[in-house]
């Protein structure tokens, strides 16, 4: 009897010490995960990344964006997709909430760049998960 | 018995503070990759190079617009450099940003014998060129300093004879590329 309640309490032991081993790692994988995908950071790095593109493509270039992250994000804010990238002159901005102002980087190759959806850049049409830019001539 | 269970309860304590200590190094490690903006001046100074370096020289030659119909050297200026090279250096209204040039260009170019040839094409703060200068000297990455490159590479100028040219290029904007 003695033998039977104490493998019992053993087992229940083990189960437990599994399960709070078992939360805290999954807390821990939450928390990367959240923190990766912070909005503010894929905001600047995104506007950099699209100012670098800008700076190093030629007139007539056609360049896609892959941008599912930041369109699921957005999604989640409420921010419509053909709203999260706008070039003004030669700065890019990016904003993925409604509460942000958006990252603003500028690039220096004075190409026409346009207004969003005239042909310049626009979200792919395609797999709806990215941005086009279509480089136009040299001011 | 009881010492076993003493011992089961001392290896609990033990094993509850590997767990904050891990959790405290992951935050930690987390915390100072993510905190940290993304450093893009050094890719952004090989586009630039590269931009120059296309407007000065193409096809290994100098382009016709350094000189003038006599055939002399007049290079680009401080004023035209922006509209023959198609750049535009404006940069956003931020951390002051519209007050202090936040690009700098120098082109020098040089004989065979790297002696010098024409006279250097330049744009921006010179302050920029000299700061990256002190921080090669000293051996140290700074940071919060701007960054520059140097690029060299050889082309025919209008008379047929070799000339080397040195690009060297700098961007400041480290507000936005270095966690103040």
């Amino acid at each position: 009897m003695r033998c039977k309640s104490k493998q019992g309490r053993l087992l229940v032991g083990n189960i437990i010490f599994i399960v709070l081993n078992l939360i805290y790692l999954v807390i821990l994988v939450v928390f990367l995960l959240r923190y990766s995908s912070d909005l503010s950071l894929l905001e600047s790095s995104y506007a950099k990344e699209i100012a670098l593109v800008i700076d190093s493509a030629k007139p007539g270039m056609s360049i896609f964006l892959s941008m599912e992250d930041a369109f699921e994000g957005a999604k989640d804010e409420g921010v419509d997709p053909s709203e999260i990238i706008r070039i003004n002159k030669n700065k890019v901005t990016v904003k993925l909430s409604r509460e942000s102002k958006g990252y603003s980087y500028s690039f220096f190759n004075s190409v026409d760049t346009g207004r969003y959806g005239d042909g310049y850049y626009a979200i792919d049409k395609e797999n709806q998960k990215g941005y086009v830019f279509n480089i136009g001539g040299y001011k | 018995m009881k010492s076993k269970k003493g011992a089961e309860k001392m290896l609990s304590v033990y094993w509850f503070l590997i767990l904050v200590i891990v959790a405290f190094g992951i935050w930690a490690m987390a915390y100072s990759f993510y905190s940290h903006p993304f450093d893009i001046r050094e890719v952004e100074n090989r586009v630039l190079s590269n931009k120059v370096a296309d407007c000065v020289s193409q096809k290994g030659v100098l382009v016709d617009s350094l000189f003038n119909e006599e055939g002399e050297f007049i290079g680009f200026t401080e004023s035209n450099i922006e509209s023959n090279c198609h750049f535009n250096f404006d940069v956003e209204d931020e951390f002051g940003w519209r007050g202090d040039e936040q690009y700098y260009i120098k082109v020098s170019f040089f004989t065979v014998n790297e002696n010098p040839k024409f006279t250097n094409i330049t744009y921006g703060d010179p302050e920029i060129e000299t700061l990256c200068r002190e921080a090669v000297e000293s051996g140290q990455e700074f940071e919060r300093l701007p960054k520059c490159v140097t690029r060299r590479f050889y082309t025919l100028d209008n008379k047929n004879e070799q000339t080397l040219v040195e690009i060297v290029t700098g961007v400041r904007k480290v507000e936005k590329n270095v966690k103040i």
